[in-house]
C-alpha cells in the first residue's frame, strides 16, 4: 500500500543468535528475539562497507532515512521512501550487519509496496 | 522257651551292664543254659552301646574289636573323618561270620552300608565325606542274626596327589613371557602356583588366570620378597576368570600367584601376560590441534616430492584461502577439476550467482522429466536431493549449507568469494531443515546418496554429542569407496571431538577451527588423547555465501570443515586415483603445528 505521503512501511524483525548453533540431529535452538530498545537505522542507497559487518565511521546524516526501535518481541516498523535501502542495527562501536552483496557492500534492500517483511540478525556471538 | 525269646530277654538284661555283670551267672543257671551259648557273657555286658552315646572309638589308620554278644546287637565306634579325603572302613568278623557295616552321621542317619564287598562277606565301605566332623561306625551282622567276635578298622585311602608342578615361591620353575601364556594345575586344595614375569616401568599389563578345569581361579600379583601388589578373583572375561591390569613401577620380576578362589578348588588353569599399554601417539600428533593446520601447499609438495612455487596472499576475505595455500595450488593449475563434492546439509542457495556454475549436475537424470533414469532410485534428482521434505530440490532454506558451499567451490568470478576448489563441483544434499535440525537417519541416507553418485568429498558441516551406527556405517563405506569424509570437530570447547568427528579415529577426518593468525579458536573441540586424523583449518570470521545472493561471515568447527573439504578436492583432482586413506595420510603427513605465522 502506498501512503499519501509517497512513503512504504517496512517491517520487519530482529532476532539475536549466540552460543553454539552447530546443526545436527538435536532440536535446533530457537532463535531469541532481540527485545525492545534496540536501533534500527534506514540509509539510502547502499554503503561501500568492505566486507566488513561493523560500520564504525558517522553514517552519512543526508542519507538517514528513518530510524525505529524494536518493542518486545524485537519488532520494528520504518517508513521509507521507495528505492534501495540498507537497514542496519546499531550495536557498541558502531552500526552491524553482516549480510553483503557481491562487491562487498552492506547487502540494500528494494523498499516498494507489498515489501516482505525484514528479518535482521545480530549474530556476533554465535558459532555454527 | 525259644531261642527268640531268650535272646529277647539277653537283650533287655544285656543292656544292664551291671545287672548283667552280678546276675549274669546266675540267670545262665537258672535258665539252664549252657555258658558256651555266651548267654551269661551278654548278659554280662554288651561291650559297645548303639547309638551316639557309644564308648567305641576308632582312629583313622587304628582298629577296633568288638563283640555281637547277641543277635540283633550293634555296636557303634565313634570316628573323626577329614572332608575331601577317602577312607577305606571295615567290619572284618573274628569269629562272626557273616558282619555287617553301616555308617552313619553325627546324628545318626544312615549315610552307606555294606554286607560282603571284601574277601569271604566281609565289609568295605569306601567314603569320601564332604565335610569334616564325627561320623559312626556300627558294626553288626547280617540280618542280625549272627553273634561273634569282629575288628572294625579305618584307613586313609586318599590317593596320593601329583607332585606340584610349579612351587608357590620365587623358586618356581613356572615364568610366563609377556604376550605368552602358561598351563599349570592345581593338584590339592590350597596349592598355590608361582610364574616369574619380567615387566618393564611405565608399561601396562594384563594379567589373566583362566580356569580349564579349575572352576574358580584367583590371581596374586606379588613382587620378589612376596609381598602382594594386587590381587583379583573374577573380573575376568568370563564367569570366575581373574584380571588383573597392572602399569609396572619399575623394571622387575614380578610374580603370578594362581591360586583358587578360598583355596577351595583344584584344577588346570592358564595364566596369560599381555602388555596392554597404548601405543604412543602418531608423530606429529597434539591432543589439542591433532596433526596441526592443513595446507594443500605443503600435501602437493609432498605428494610431487618438489616444492610448488608459493604464491603471495590474497589477504582481506581470502585470507582462509592463503592459509590452506589454495593459490599455490591454483598457480600449478589445481582448481578441484573433475571432483564432486558432497555438501550434505541445510541445502544449498541453487540460485546463488557465486554458486550456480559450481553446481554438480547429475549426467545420468534429464531434469523435469519424472522418470528416474538413471535408475538410481531418485526421481529427476539432476541437482542433487532433499531428504528432508524427499524431493529433488536441496534449496537452502538456512544459508548454513550455502555458506559451507561457497568456501568450498564459490566462482571464481571477481565477485564476493571464490572458494578453495573453484574448479570441483557441489552436490547438494539436503539432511537438515530451515532451523538446521535433522536425523542422523536423513544424514546416513545423504551421505549413501553422494556415495552412490559420485562424490569424492564428503562435507559434513553437522554434528551432536552422541553417535549414530547407521550414519558411522554409511561414512565407513563411503571411506571404503574411495570417498574422502571430512567432518567438523563440534564447537563446545571441549577436549574432544563430537560425532560424527569422533569416527575419524577409524575413517574420515576431524576438523578443528583456526583464526587469521593460526590460532586454535576458543570454540573448537580438541582433538583429544584418542589419535584421530584431526587437523585444524580457518573457522572464524570465514567469509563466504549465503542465502539471496548475500555473503556473511560465520564462525565455527563447520566453516573450518569446508575448507579441508576444498584442500581433499584439489589433491585428489590432481591425482584423482589417490584412496581415500592415502589423501587423509597426505593431509595429516603435511599439516604443521602452526605458532600463528603463515606458513602454507
Amino acid at each position: 500500500m502506498t501512503r499519501p505521503d509517497g512513503l512504504v512501511p517496512v517491517e520487519g524483525w530482529l532476532e539475536r543468535v549466540d552460543g553454539n548453533r552447530m546443526p545436527g540431529p538435536a532440536p535446533a535452538p530457537a532463535a531469541t528475539t532481540a527485545g525492545p530498545g534496540r536501533q534500527v537505522l534506514a540509509i539510502g542507497g547502499t554503503l561501500p562497507a568492505a566486507a566488513q559487518p561493523l560500520w564504525t565511521a558517522p553514517l552519512p546524516a543526508d542519507r538517514l532515512l528513518g530510524q525505529a526501535s524494536t518493542d518486545g518481541q524485537g519488532r520494528f516498523r520504518l517508513l521509507l521512501p521507495p528505492g534501495p535501502a540498507t537497514l542496519l542495527i546499531a550495536v557498541p562501536g558502531g552500526y552491524w550487519l553482516n549480510r553483503f552483496d557481491g562487491r562487498g557492500d552492506f547487502a540494500s534492500l528494494q523498499v516498494q509496496p507489498g515489501l516482505a517483511p525484514v528479518r535482521l540478525v545480530d549474530d556476533r556471538g554465535a558459532v555454527f | 522257651m525259644p531261642v527268640v525269646e531268650r535272646d529277647g530277654l539277653a537283650r533287655r538284661l544285656g543292656g544292664l551292664e551291671r545287672l548283667g555283670a552280678a546276675y549274669g551267672p546266675w540267670a545262665a543257671q537258672a535258665y539252664g543254659l549252657p555258658e558256651a551259648h555266651g548267654l551269661a557273657q551278654a548278659l554280662a555286658v554288651d561291650d559297645y552301646a548303639a547309638n551316639t552315646g557309644t564308648t567305641g572309638r576308632v582312629a583313622v589308620g587304628g582298629s577296633s574289636t568288638g563283640v555281637l554278644e547277641v543277635r540283633r546287637d550293634r555296636d557303634w565306634f565313634a570316628v573323626d573323618l577329614t572332608a575331601n579325603r577317602t577312607y577305606a572302613l571295615r567290619e572284618t568278623g573274628v569269629t562272626l561270620s557273616d558282619p555287617l557295616l553301616r555308617l552313619r552321621s553325627a546324628s545318626g542317619a544312615l549315610l552307606a552300608t555294606n554286607d560282603d564287598a571284601e574277601g569271604t562277606r566281609h565289609s568295605l565301605i569306601l567314603y569320601t565325606p564332604t565335610a569334616s566332623g564325627r561320623f559312626y561306625l556300627e558294626a553288626g551282622a547280617f540280618r542280625d542274626s549272627l553273634t561273634g567276635s569282629y575288628r572294625v578298622s579305618v584307613a586313609d585311602v586318599t590317593p596320593a596327589p601329583p607332585p606340584d608342578d610349579f612351587a608357590a615361591a620365587p623358586t618356581t620353575t613356572g615364568s610366563v613371557p609377556v604376550g605368552g601364556s602358561r598351563t599349570g594345575t592345581l593338584e590339592v586344595l590350597g596349592d598355590h602356583d608361582w610364574f616369574s614375569v619380567a615387566v618393564t616401568a611405565g608399561r601396562t599389563y594384563d594379567f589373566q588366570l583362566n580356569g580349564t578345569s579349575l572352576a574358580d581361579p584367583a590371581l596374586v600379583l606379588r613382587d620378589g620378597a612376596g609381598v602382594q601388589l594386587a590381587a583379583n578373583d573374577d573380573a575376568g572375561s568370563t564367569t570366575r576368570n581373574a584380571l588383573i591390569t597392572y602399569t609396572a613401577s619399575a623394571t622387575t620380576t614380578l610374580y603370578l600367584d594362581a591360586g583358587a578362589f578360598a583355596d577351595g578348588y583344584t584344577g588346570t588353569y592358564t595364566v596369560v601376560a599381555t602388555d596392554q599399554t597404548p601405543p604412543p601417539p602418531p608423530v606429529g600428533f597434539s591432543s589439542v590441534d591433532g596433526y596441526g593446520e592443513a595446507s594443500v601447499a605443503r600435501a602437493l609438495d609432498l605428494l610431487t616430492g618438489q616444492p610448488l612455487a608459493r604464491q603471495a596472499p590474497l589477504g582481506g576475505v581470502f585470507w582462509g584461502l592463503d592459509r590452506v595455500g589454495a593459490p599455490t595450488a591454483w598457480a600449478a593449475g589445481v582448481t578441484g577439476a573433475g571432483i564432486t563434492v558432497a555438501v550434505v546439509d541445510t541445502g544449498v542457495d541453487t540460485l546463488h550467482t557465486d554458486l550456480d556454475a559450481s553446481l554438480w549436475t547429475n549426467p545420468g537424470e534429464i531434469a523435469g522429466n519424472g522418470i528416474d533414469d538413471d535408475n538410481n532410485g531418485f526421481i529427476d534428482d539432476s541437482r542433487g536431493w532433499d531428504f528432508v521434505s524427499n524431493d529433488n530440490d536441496p534449496m537452502d532454506l538456512n544459508g548454513h549449507g550455502t555458506h559451507v558451499a561457497g568456501t568450498i567451490a564459490a566462482e571464481n568470478n571477481g565477485s564476493g568469494q571464490t572458494g578453495v576448489a573453484y574448479g570441483a563441483r557441489i552436490m547438494p544434499v539436503r539432511v537438515l531443515d530451515a532451523a538446521g535440525s535433522g536425523t542422523y537417519a536423513a544424514i546416513a541416507n545423504g551421505v549413501r546418496y553422494a556415495t552412490a553418485n559420485g562424490a569424492r568429498v564428503i562435507n559434513l558441516s553437522l554434528g551432536g554429542g552422541t553417535g549414530s551406527p547407521d550414519l558411522q556405517a554409511a561414512i565407513q563405506d563411503a571411506a571404503a569407496r574411495g570417498v574422502v569424509v571430512v567432518m567438523a570437530a563440534g564447537n563446545d570447547g571441549a577436549a574432544t571431538v563430537g560425532y560424527p568427528a569422533a569416527y575419524a579415529a577409524s575413517v574420515g577426518m576431524a576438523v578443528g577451527a583456526v583464526d587469521l593468525n593460526g590460532t586454535m579458536a576458543s570454540f573448537s573441540n580438541r582433538a583429544g588423547s584418542t589419535p584421530l586424523d584431526y587437523v585444524t583449518a580457518p573457522g572464524v570470521n570465514i567469509y563466504s555465501t549465503l542465502l539471496a545472493n548475500t555473503f556473511g561471515y560465520l564462525s565455527g568447527t563447520s566453516m573450518a570443515t569446508p575448507h579441508l573439504a576444498g584442500l581433499a578436492a584439489l589433491i585428489l583432482s590432481y591425482r584423482p586415483t589417490l584412496s581415500a586413506a592415502q589423501v587423509e595420510a597426505l593431509i595429516t603427513a603435511s599439516a604443521s603445528h602452526g605458532s600463528g605465522v603463515f606458513t602454507a
